[in-house]
C-alpha cells in the first residue's frame, strides 16, 4: 500500500509554473530520493505534503497521504484540522536548518512534548519519559542535560538530532528529510545519514530525501528522480543514472559530482605524493 | 627560501574572556601556493582567515605582510595591504549590497582604495570590464542589480570585485559551499584558471576536503585552534598521519562505484 502517491502535482505561482505533472509513490519502508539544484521544484514538493504551501502558490492534482492502515487523505483539498491529524502523526519533516525549525524560546525538551502530547495524549512521567526515549533514540549524549536547553545552548549536530527527535516522537509512516545535513560538517552529516538510515529501518518507515547532492544520496537509497526547473527529467535507479544519463541536466550533474569525487582518488593522490 | 604574502608567526588568538582560539600558528602563504585550511566547525578557520585579512590583531605572536609586520596604522602600507590581499566570503547573497549596480559594486575596491583618483572614467570602466571579464560574465550585466542574479553568478561578481584591484592573494571562506554541486565545480574551474592567468594566490577556508583536493597544492587541518597536519594535499589526503584527518576524509560521501 503507498504511503505516499502524488498524482500529476501541478505548483502555480504568480509568475508562472512551479512545478510541471509531478508523478510518485512510496510504498511502506520504501525511500525515494528527490535531486535538484536550488529552484527545481523539491522544496515545495515537500511542503505540499505536508499541507504547508505558502499561499501565494496554488496546487492541482492529488497527494495522497496514508498511514497504511487508513484511507489516504488528499492533503490540497484537506482542512487544516485534519492536517493538524496527520502532521507529526503520518508524515512529519526534517528542514536543512535546526536554527529556524526550533523554537529559539522554548527548552528542546517542550518541543518534542508537543507532538506527543497532541497525537498520543501522554501526560507527566510518561510523557517526559517519552520525551527521554525519543532523544535516546536519536543518539543524543545525555538526553536529560539536551531536553532541558534552550536551542541555543547545544551544537549544530545536536540541534539537528533534536530536530530529528521532534520529527520521529510519534513515529510517523512517512518521514521527509529536506536537505537535512547541508548546514552541517562533514563529520557530523556523516553521523546524521547514520541515524536517520538506521532509525528509519529500524522503525520500517518510508523517507523521501531530498538534496542536490548525489553522493549525499547515496548514502541514503538508491531509488531516485531527478528534477529540473520544475520538471522530472530522469527517475530509477542512483547506480543506472550514474551509469547512462538520458538528459542532458543529469549528464552535468553527474559530471559534476564526479569531478568532485575523483579529486578525492585517494590511491591517485597517493601515487602523486609518492612520485 | 620564497617570498611570502602573508605569513603568521607564533600566532595565539583569543576572543575576549574566551579560551584560546588558536593556539601558536605557523603558517606561510607564499606566492602561487594554492593553500586550503580545512577543519570541523569551530576549529579556527574562519578566525584564522579574520586574522590574516587584519579584522582581529593576534592576542599574542605576529602577522607578516611581505615580510614586515602587519601594521594597519601605517596609512600607505595599509592601503598596500587591503589592495593586495582580497576576500570572497560564504554566502553570495548577503556579501553584495542589494542596493548598488554591479558596476558599482565591482569598483568599489578602485574607490576605496584611491586607485580610481586622478584616473579617467573610461580606465575605471575598463578595469571593471575586465574584471568581470575574467569571472566570464558579459558586460551587459553591469547596468543590472545583484537580485537579477543566480548563487553561481553572484558569487562570480564577488570575485570579479575581489580581483578589480589586481590583489596578490584572495582569501576564501568556503567560497562554494552555498552552491549546488554543478556550480561548485564552475567556481572552483574559475578559481583555478584565475590562479593560473593573473598569478593569484588562493587561500581557501573549507570543510569539503574534494573542494581543496581540486584546487588547493597545500592542505592545513586545523583542529581546536592547532595545525595538526601541514604539507603537500596530496600527501596530507593521500596518506594522512592524524586520525583527525583520517576522520575527515572517510565522513565524505562518496559515489558509488
Amino acid at each position: 500500500m503507498n504511503i505516499l502517491e502524488i498524482k500529476n502535482l501541478e505548483i502555480t505561482s504568480n509568475n508562472g509554473l512551479v512545478l510541471n505533472d509531478l508523478s510518485l509513490s512510496i510504498k511502506a519502508g520504501e525511500r525515494l530520493g528527490l535531486i535538484g539544484e536550488s529552484g527545481s521544484g523539491k522544496s515545495v514538493t515537500a511542503l505540499t505534503v505536508m499541507g504547508l504551501l505558502p499561499s501565494s502558490l496554488t496546487a492541482k492534482g492529488q497527494v495522497l497521504v496514508s498511514n497504511g492502515e487508513s484511507e489516504p487523505i488528499d492533503v490540497i483539498l484537506a482542512q487544516e484540522g485534519s492536517l493538524n491529524k496527520i502532521r507529526g502523526d503520518v508524515v512529519s519533516i526534517v528542514f536543512q536548518e535546526p536554527l529556524t525549525a526550533l523554537d529559539p524560546l522554548m527548552r528542546i525538551g517542550k518541543q518534542i512534548e508537543e507532538p506527543l502530547r497532541r497525537h498520543q495524549r501522554l501526560r507527566g512521567a510518561d510523557l517526559s519519559d517519552a520525551v527521554i526515549a525519543t532523544l535516546e533514540e536519536v543518539k543524543i549524549n545525555n538526553p536529560a542535560r539536551i531536553a532541558n536547553a534552550f536551542p541555543h545552548e547545544i551544537s549544530g549536530g545536536e540541534r539537528q538530532r533534536a530536530a530529528i527527535a521532534m520529527a520521529l516522537a510519534c513515529q510517523p509512516a512517512l518521514l521527509i528529510a529536506d536537505e537535512p545535513t547541508t548546514a552541517l560538517d562533514v563529520t557530523v552529516q556523516a553521523e546524521i545519514l547514520e541515524l536517520l538510515d538506521s532509525v528509519v529501518a529500524r522503525h520500517n518507515m518510508s523517507m523521501l530525501f531530498i538534496s542536490h547532492d548525489l553522493a549525499v544520496v547515496a548514502r541514503i537509497t538508491n531509488s531516485v528522480m531527478v528534477l529540473k526547473d520544475g520538471e522530472v527529467v530522469e527517475a530509477g535507479s542512483l547506480h543506472d543514472i550514474l551509469q547512462f544519463q538520458t538528459n542532458s541536466y543529469t549528464r552535468e550533474l553527474v559530471a559534476s559530482a564526479r569531478q568532485l569525487d575523483d579529486a578525492l582518488n585517494l590511491s591517485s593522490l597517493r601515487a602523486e605524493h609518492d612520485k | 627560501m620564497t617570498n611570502s604574502i602573508l605569513e603568521a608567526r607564533n600566532v595565539i588568538f583569543e576572543y575576549r574572556h574566551g579560551f584560546p582560539t588558536l593556539k601558536d600558528i605557523n603558517i606561510a602563504f607564499p606566492e602561487g601556493q594554492n593553500i586550503g585550511i580545512v577543519g570541523e566547525s569551530g576549529s579556527g578557520k574562519s578566525t584564522l582567515l579574520r586574522l590574516l585579512l587584519g579584522i582581529h590583531r593576534p592576542s599574542s605572536g605576529e602577522i607578516l605582510f611581505m615580510n614586515k609586520k602587519l601594521d594597519l596604522s601605517d596609512r600607505e602600507r595599509s592601503r598596500e595591504f587591503r589592495r593586495s590581499v582580497q576576500v570572497v566570503f560564504q554566502d553570495p547573497y548577503s556579501s553584495l549590497d542589494p542596493r548598488q549596480r554591479i558596476d558599482r559594486l565591482i569598483a568599489e575596491p578602485l574607490r576605496s582604495l584611491g586607485l580610481s583618483k586622478g584616473k579617467l572614467e573610461a580606465w575605471v570602466n575598463a578595469q571593471i570590464a575586465d574584471a568581470l571579464t575574467s569571472v566570464g560574465l558579459s558586460t551587459d550585466s553591469l547596468l543590472r542589480y545583484p537580485s537579477e542574479f543566480s548563487g553561481g553568478q553572484r558569487q562570480r561578481i564577488a570575485i570579479a570585485r575581489a580581483i578589480v584591484c589586481n590583489p596578490k592573494i584572495l582569501l576564501a571562506d568556503e567560497p562554494v559551499s552555498a552552491l549546488d554541486v554543478t556550480t561548485r565545480v564552475h567556481i572552483i574551474e574559475l578559481l583555478s584558471q584565475l590562479s593560473k592567468t593573473r598569478g593569484l594566490t588562493i587561500a581557501m577556508v573549507s570543510h569539503d576536503l574534494s573542494v581543496v583536493a581540486s584546487l588547493c597544492n597545500q592542505t592545513i587541518v586545523l583542529k581546536k585552534g592547532e595545525i595538526v597536519e601541514y604539507g603537500n594535499t596530496a600527501g596530507v589526503l593521500g596518506s594522512p598521519s592524524q586520525p583527525y584527518t583520517q576522520k575527515l576524509i572517510e565522513s565524505l560521501p562518496r559515489l558509488p562505484h
